[in-house]
């Protein structure tokens, strides 16, 4: 294929971002799925090790119940984020007094950093001292243990995912300021209450939106369930806090078994890929569903 | 009446969102040595702001935070050239190469973190910055993350090609055409990559916990981690250390947060 003179001399100016996606993000990629295939603990060289890693995953008690909470987390809090921050977003979108604070409030929570995020949900679910135990003990409420109670600590992650939703709501709220008022005068005129108008307006807009935010949202969630576990339980109690993050990184950097990381790694992936291809085509039947 | 409602149900929504910024505060400024609350304190029982002094005391927070910030006043401006002038040249190719581009950077931005932990820190042990700070700038050659490229990208198509070939036809080469009229076209992009890119140096957590080994070292939010396992119950203590770390987040974004809630931004960008 032969370029343009002009674009030639622009990828010139592409290179610096030719080169860090290459070392950062391609190759990387490959390298993680290079490396599942092998046995390697960073000191000696990499030794061929076939499909043994993957072998030996559904026998490691402890990755099954990772890879369980993992899907158990995303299950629960991916759906009730994408539900609260949409809400949010229909609810403020226009202008109205007052809206420009709650919209900031909205986001505060998301800009502020892991580990402190982290040790004040430590601090505000503290069953002893705590102020939201000491909250429901004044209101006579028989209030659980949190993340010392094994039944109790994953709905501590689910709680706190619920106030980092800056992003989702920016976004779905930008997104419904662009759908046009036409189309909402169009569905008022045929008689549409305000529940309808949002399920055969709004929300067949909104879709791929909702499906974007809610796959980068999975993706990002490894990361951030990582974060929080690694600081506030390390995977207690009794591995009800073990996600999928703290399984690889103690994999990796504690027992130095890089391969066996990178197999659990690519399983997590592939079994995402298969939650969104299922996903996208319930969502293509709704949308056929919709329209008719 | 129901404006009024409204407004309540508003006031609520802000009280529930900025209650964790709350509790931070309350615990930070109690005084040090009382026994812990036995019912809700609203307010401190007794004030004080001796708890951020022991903080470095106790850990070497100035080095963290002089850490901390050395990354975000180096990687920040260096994410700023290279977003802008990947995302600007990006805009001005051919459309199929444009495409290329901007199918790539998505897919970038989609893959899971946690799938380049472990060659990264490869590659960053083989090109010997294994503990040196300077590792944690190396996101800034792909724009420190995929999305500030394309923020770039979509705020540049709107450049008419007459404006830049007009700069260009008089003896300027592209990187006079970046600077004289792209930059100027694109400031509020240029504020928010600003003070995203200070937010995502600033509060990463992982690549300084993965990549930094010696103390001197340490990042901010790597410091206030560790504080949980010198002094597990000392909550005034860790919350006035939690409150220095997420205050500069505060500020960048309050200085931010009104262009940037309002849409105006991010508008145009639904074509991605």
């Amino acid at each position: 294929m032969k370029l343009a003179r002009r674009d030639r001399d622009l990828l010139a100016y592409l290179a610096p971002l030719c080169i860090g996606l290459f070392l950062l993000y391609i190759g990387p990629a490959f390298a993680s799925l290079a490396l599942a295939f092998t046995h390697y603990d960073a000191l000696s060289a990499p030794r061929w090790a076939g499909l043994e890693n993957f072998q030996a995953l559904p026998t490691d008690a402890v990755f099954l119940k990772a890879i369980g909470n993992t899907f158990w987390f995303l299950g629960i809090a991916l759906p009730l984020k994408l539900i609260l921050a949409c809400a949010l977003a229909m609810w403020l979108h226009r202008p109205r007094p007052f809206t420009g604070p709650t919209r900031a409030a909205i986001f505060l929570p998301s800009v502020i950093p892991d580990p402190a995020f982290a040790l004040v949900v430590l601090w505000i679910f503290n069953p002893l001292y705590g102020p939201l135990n000491l909250i429901l003990q004044q209101l006579g409420i028989q209030a659980p243990m949190w993340l010392a109670d094994p039944v109790a600590a994953p709905w501590v992650f689910v709680i706190l995912s619920l106030f980092q939703i800056g992003e989702l709501f920016v976004v779905l709220m930008v997104a419904r300021m662009e759908i046009s008022g036409e189309l909402y005068e169009n569905a008022q005129l045929s008689g549409a209450g305000m529940w309808r108008q949002f399920v055969h307006v709004t929300l067949p807009i909104l879709a791929p939106w909702l499906f974007m935010l809610g796959a980068r949202d999975m993706m990002m969630s490894f990361q951030s369930t990582f974060s929080f576990a690694q600081i506030m339980t390390q995977g207690d109690p009794y591995y009800a806090t073990m996600f999928i993050g703290l399984m690889i990184y103690e994999e990796a950097f504690d027992r130095f078994r890089f391969g066996l990381g990178s197999a659990m790694m690519v399983v997590t992936f592939l079994m995402c890929v298969l939650v969104l291809g299922a996903v996208r085509l319930g969502m293509k039947r709704w949308r056929y569903q919709v329209e008719i | 009446m129901k404006s009024s409602l409204s407004v309540l149900l508003r006031v609520c929504v802000v009280a529930v969102f900025l209650s964790p910024l709350y509790w931070i505060v309350v615990a930070a400024l109690r005084k040090p040595g009382l026994p812990p609350p036995r019912t809700v304190e609203w307010l401190p029982a007794e004030w004080s702001v001796e708890n951020f002094a022991r903080v470095f005391t106790l850990v070497p927070m100035e080095t963290y935070l002089r850490n901390s910030l050395l990354v975000g006043a180096v990687a920040v401006p260096l994410t700023l050239v290279f977003a802008s002038i990947s995302g600007y040249a990006i805009a001005r190719l051919s459309p199929h190469l444009r495409a290329f581009f901007v199918v790539a950077l998505i897919l970038a931005q989609m893959l899971p973190l946690i799938s380049l932990w472990l060659p990264r820190f490869f590659l960053v042990r083989y090109l010997g910055l294994l503990d040196q700070l300077a590792a944690l700038g190396l996101p800034v050659l792909a724009g420190t993350l995929p999305l500030y490229v394309l923020l770039y990208y979509r705020s540049c198509l709107s450049i008419p090609a007459e404006v830049y070939e007009a700069a260009e036809l008089d003896g300027g080469s592209f990187l006079r055409s970046w600077l004289r009229v792209a930059l100027p076209l694109v400031k509020p992009t240029t504020m928010a990559v600003t003070a995203f890119s200070f937010l995502f140096y600033w509060g990463d957590y992982i690549w300084p916990l993965l990549l930094m080994k010696s103390q001197s070292n340490y990042t901010a939010t790597v410091g206030v981690a560790q504080l949980l396992q010198l002094d597990k119950s000392n909550w005034p203590l860790m919350m006035s250390a939690s409150l220095m770390l997420a205050l500069p987040s505060i500020l960048v974004f309050m200085m931010v947060q009104r262009t940037f809630l309002k849409g105006n931004l991010l508008s145009g960008t639904a074509g991605w």
